[in-house]
Formats: C-alpha cells, structure tokens, sequence
C-alpha cells in the first residue's frame, strides 16, 4: 500500500513514515497542500493521511479540492485541536477518517488498512488457527485444544479483532474502537478488567498463553511458551 | 440619589391616579364654586326684580298697606315694616319667620335658615311712600333649598367623576405602562437567548422605539466585546491545543516505534511503554483542561441528533459491566422510554464519568444505578451509587476543576471529572445537582431541557 503523509511538521511525518514502514507500508511526505495537490491527483497513492492544520493551502482545502476533481481517494484526517467541529468538518470535507493527535502510529495503520479495504474488499478466512485456537468466524465459534471457549459479545468482539490481526500488535484505541464503538479518552481501569475476563477464558487453563500486552501500546495474540 | 426599585408599573399608576385625581378634583372644585356663583347672580337678579316691583307697589298701594291690605307678588315672600320697625304686612310664609334684624343700606343677601332646615335669602330695602316720604323697610325672601339639593347633587356627581377619573387613569396607565414596557421585555427575552454559543446573535436596533435605542445599542456593543474576547480566547486555545500536542505526538510516535523496533529488550519495551502511558496520561490531562478551558469546544455547533436515552444508558452499562462485576457491584439501568437531542459524544462522555466516579466509590456489595425520566420541559439523567457520599462541605464545590474532597489519590483522579459533568450538562442547556448522604451513597442529576 502507498500511502501520501500530508504533515507540516517534520518530526512527526518522519515518525510516522518510520511507523507505516515498520508495517509494510510505503510512504512518501509532502509537507504542503500545494505540494500534495498534484502528488494526490496523479493516482499513485492508495491513501492520504492529512495534517487539518497546514500552512498555506490548509487539509480541508486540499480534500475538498480533491473530491472536486472527482479523486476518491481515501483520506484520513490528523488533527491537533481534537475538537468536535474539527471532526464535523473533515468528514463534511470528503475525509473518510478522522484521528485526534496524539494518535497511535497502529491505529493510523489499522484504519489506514480499513478504508483502503473499504475500497478494495478482500476475502476474510472463515477459519483461523492459532497454537491450539481456533476460530470458525462464520459459526461464531472459538475452541481451544478442542473445548469451546464461551465468550459475551464483548470479549468475542475483542478476540475477533486479536485473532484477525494474529501476530501484529493492536492498539488499546483500536481496540476500544472495535469493542464499544468509542473513542478518545475513556476509563482505562474498565478496558483492561475486559482484558482481564477475556485472558482468564482463553489463557489461563493452558500453559501456552496466547493474549499478551505490550505496555503502553496495546496487545498481540501470539503463541507464546511460558518463560 | 437611589431610589429604590420598585415596580415602574405601580410607580406610574400611582401617578397617573393621583394626577387624574388633581386635575378632575380641582375641575370640580372650579366647576362647583362657578355653578354656586351664577346660582347666586340668578338669584339675586330675580330678587332684585323681585324688590323693584314692589318698591314701586308700595309707593302706590302704601295706604292699602296701612290698611291690612296684601299686595300680590308672586312667587315672592316679603315682610314690610314702618319706620318703627313694626310689622306692617307679610305674606303668609314670612309670618313664621323670627324678627329680622334691619341690616344697613346696600348690605348683600343674607342666609336665614327655619327650624326645619330651610334655607332661605333675605335681602332689606328701604321703601318710601307715595309722597316720597320714607316707609320703613321691606325683606325679600327666596327659598334657596331647592338649589342647596341641586348643589349637593352635583358635588356627589362631581366626587363620582373624580372617583372615576382615577380609577381609569390607573387600569390607562397599567395598559400603557405594559405597552412601553414590552419592547423592555422582548430584550431581556431577545438577550435570554444569547449564550456562549451564539455570541454573533445582536438585538434589532430598528424594532425597538427611539427611547431604548441606547441600552440597545449598548447591549449589542457589550456582545460584540464579549464575543471578540470569546474568539480571541478561541484562537488562543486552538494554538495552545496545537502548540502542546505536536511535540506530545512526536515524543509519543518515537517511543511507539522503538516499543515496537524488532530486537528490543523485555526491560526496554516496558520502560518505553511506561513512557507511552505517561504520555497518554498527559495527554488525558491536556484534553480535559482545554476541554474545560473551553479551548477545545467548538463555539458554534453541537450536534443536536435524537438520542435514544435507554439506549445509551445500556451502553454506558455496557461498557462498565465488567468492572462492575469484578468490583462485586450491582451496575443496573432503571429507564423509561424516551429521547434526548443532544450530542451523543458528549451525554456519553458525562455518564462515563460519573459511573467511573461512582464504581470508584462504592463497596463489593453495593449498586450503581444509571436512570432517565422526563420530567416537566426537561429530562433527567442520573447516577446513583450506594457509596461512601461525598461530605455536605464539598458538595458545592465540586464541579469546579481541580477541587475533590481529600482521600488517596487514585490514578489519574485530578477533580476534572466532575468539572467536566458540569460542563457538559451547561453545554446542553442543563445544569448538574449533587445529592449525597455520607455511608449511604450519592446521586449526580444531570437536568437536560427539552427543545
């Protein structure tokens, strides 16, 4: 995936490329909308992520440009003002997304992945295995070492979301996202006791444990020995 | 001098009677001595007529006189003395009257009242007889108790009219009071509906009359300040918002990117997510303040979409059932149908905090309840725990960034929850009350008008 990073400021695209590149994926800065312009219309990038706030030719501008030029390229909106007008107006403008800053380089990856797929449908599996795990999606069906692990729509909905990214790391805000359907700031305490049930069902019988955190960042399933 | 503020509409009845009584008290009073005057001229034209005819009956019959005879005069009652100021001859009336006392020459009428409460004027003339020799002296009397009615009946006519006249011009001025008033009252509503979110709205100089032109215009210039110091304020918390979270995003990407940097130790990747939740932590902390600060809400729009309120409130359930479960607390919703425009973002956000608030504070054992009613104009959104309560003290202070009562701090409790609450419940128009009893729970209402 190619990807177009619209950011003024320079640290932060830098870290930002570094971060799509750590996930595969390629990634090219402009550091103004006028740059940007004729970059995004010449059909090259799978995506956009655009700083709102630009000098000169400002985000929204830019995407508004874009979308009436007939470009349907997916975009994805970084702002720093966080405010809800913000987000109004960088849907209203044509962006797909929107991500208040400081935003999670993987959860700029996750969605990154979701509006392009959105354009691109691929095939899920209907069957994941993990270790012992395994997931039969369409009968809502997770076993481990052939036991059927009984889970509540909320801890199916984050195993769904672990085991399709088996083996890379989600963030805690994709994960919020996904499982109650929030975002921004909210109790940290009630997030990781759903953590907590989800590993007491599908870990702690075994000794190969699956759900791991990384700290600060969010959690991957993965098979690990224990240490 | 200050006078005191009263009501401008008693304070201009009161006027307006009291003038009305005045100005119709002394038309009375002018009418009164006017018809008493031309009464009193009419009379005495008719007495004088009266006395002419019989001076010269006098001069002609006075020997008729002398001899008992009665000269007819009609409508007229007369006595004539001689010169020994005796009795000569009277009309029949006349003769029931007392002695009259001879006034002097050219002396005006007089007023003799009988003992049954007549009321008669006398007037004296000095007759001469015949041969030009002085007579004695004559009286003419007139009834005057028919006018003395006719008087008395126009006073009390007069006293209604006056009556009258301050009554109208009280309910005049009650009318014409509230009719100058309204252009006053459609201010206070006009300027009732500005609030921080519509600080561009200004008042129409041309609908109101010439006399409230100035406090209008004072009104609007005072909005036009308020609302230059409000986006100045705006710009500035937009840059602040910008100026503290870039640099947040930069050290935040780099520490994620080396957390995530294959060939990283165990004990690096858990120095750098200690780092990483710091970072999260501040950046909590930035969002709630400028938050609060106003910097972060947007001036003009909030969404206004149709919230289905038992549905949020099983959300907000929802997403704290589990901590409520392992805190052994009974987390319940108790909801009647029924729906809110407001914005979903930010009801969610108040209600999380006060649930986190409310498990934080109540024992295994206890309940949190999460409840909606409509009440009269308004809806209600509430959070009741079986808590330890908040002491009566804090009670009004709560609400105010960075105040909570004294107690371990626990991670991440600044005081901005409830300061957050309260904000939001303004935003929508509400406000936020605090009902706690210490060992036995608290309940935070949010009171949500309807639109």
């Amino acid at each position: 995936m190619r990807v177009l990073i619209v950011e003024d400021q320079v640290r932060t695209a830098q870290e930002l490329r570094s971060g799509l590149a750590a996930a595969g994926l390629e990634a090219l800065v402009a550091p103004t909308g006028e740059e940007a312009l004729p970059l995004a219309g010449s059909g090259v990038f799978d995506a956009l992520v655009v700083d709102v706030m630009l000098p000169g030719l400002s985000g929204l501008e830019l995407v508004k440009t874009l979308r009436g030029s007939g470009n349907p390229v997916p975009v994805i909106f970084l702002s720093a003002k966080g405010n809800l007008e913000d987000r109004l107006r960088g849907l209203e403008a044509g962006g797909d997304d929107y991500l208040a800053k400081p935003y999670s380089i993987l959860e700029v990856v996750a969605r990154l992945r979701t509006i392009v797929r959105r354009v691109q449908p691929a095939q899920a599996p209907a069957r994941i295995q993990v270790a012992d795990l395994v997931w039969d999606r369409m009968h809502r069906n997770i076993q481990r070492s052939g036991h059927r692990i009984d889970l509540t729509p909320k801890e199916y909905a984050l195993m769904a979301l672990l085991l399709e990214n088996a083996g890379q790391v989600v963030a805690r805000s994709q994960l919020v996202k996904a499982v109650w359907g929030l975002e921004g700031a909210v109790d940290a305490n009630a997030v990781d006791v759903q953590i907590l049930r989800l590993r007491r069902k599908v870990d702690d019988p075994y000794p190969v444990k699956l759900i791991h955190t990384l700290r600060g960042v969010g959690l991957v399933l993965e098979p690990r020995e224990p240490a | 001098m200050s006078q005191p503020s009263g009501s401008i509409l008693r304070k201009l009845q009161l006027a307006f009677a009291l003038s009305a009584t005045l100005l119709a008290g002394l038309m009375a009073l002018f009418m009164d001595r006017a018809l008493h005057r031309s009464l009193e001229a009419e009379d005495a034209l008719v007495m004088e007529g009266q006395a002419r005819a019989m001076l010269q009956r006098l001069a002609t019959e006075e020997p008729a006189l002398e001899a008992g005879g009665r000269p007819v005069l009609e409508k007229a009652e007369w006595r004539v003395l001689d010169r020994k100021g005796r009795t000569l001859a009277q009309s029949a009336f006349m003769a029931s009257l007392p002695p009259l006392a001879v006034p002097p020459p050219e002396a005006p009428a007089q007023e003799v009242e009988t003992a049954d409460g007549r009321v008669y004027s006398v007037v004296a003339r000095p007759w001469r007889t015949a041969g030009g020799d002085p007579g004695g002296t004559l009286f003419l009397a007139m009834d005057r108790s028919h006018e003395q009615a006719l008087t008395a009946h126009f006073r009390r006519t007069l006293a209604l009219a006056v009556g009258l006249a301050a009554l109208v011009a009280a309910l005049v001025a009650r009318w014409v009071a509230a009719w100058g008033l309204a252009p006053l009252a459609r201010i206070v509503r006009e300027t009732g509906t500005i609030d921080d979110r519509h600080l561009d709205r200004r008042l129409e100089a041309g609908q109101f009359p010439g006399e409230l032109r100035d406090l209008v215009d004072t009104l609007n210039a005072a909005l036009a300040r308020l609302q230059a110091a409000f986006e100045r304020t705006d710009r500035l918390g937009a840059e602040l918002a910008h100026e503290l979270r870039t640099p947040l995003q930069n050290l935040r990407s780099t520490l994620e990117n080396q957390a995530l940097a294959p060939g990283s130790s165990e004990a690096q990747r858990s120095a750098l997510g200690g780092l990483l939740e710091e970072c999260d932590r501040m950046a909590a902390l930035i969002d709630q303040i400028l938050f609060l600060a106003r910097a972060d809400v947007e001036s003009g729009r909030l969404a206004r979409e149709p919230i289905d309120l038992p549905g949020l409130l099983e959300e907000v359930r929802g997403f704290f059932e589990a901590s409520a479960e392992e805190a052994g607390v009974a987390l319940g919703v108790v909801a009647v149908p029924g729906a809110l425009a407001g914005d979903r973002l930010l009801l969610t956000r108040a209600l999380h905090n006060l649930v986190a608030n409310a498990l934080r504070h109540t024992p295994r054992g206890g309940q949190v309840v999460l409840g909606t009613e409509a009440v009269a104009g308004a809806t209600l959104l509430w959070v009741e725990d079986t808590g330890s309560g908040i002491a009566p003290e804090w009670i009004p202070r709560l609400g105010q960034p960075f105040t909570r009562p004294p107690e371990p701090r626990s991670e991440g409790g600044l005081g901005l929850g409830l300061a957050i609450v309260a904000r939001i419940a303004a935003m929508l128009g509400g406000a936020m009350a605090i009902r706690s009893r210490v060992g036995e729970g608290t309940r935070v209402t949010l009171r949500i008008p309807q639109t």
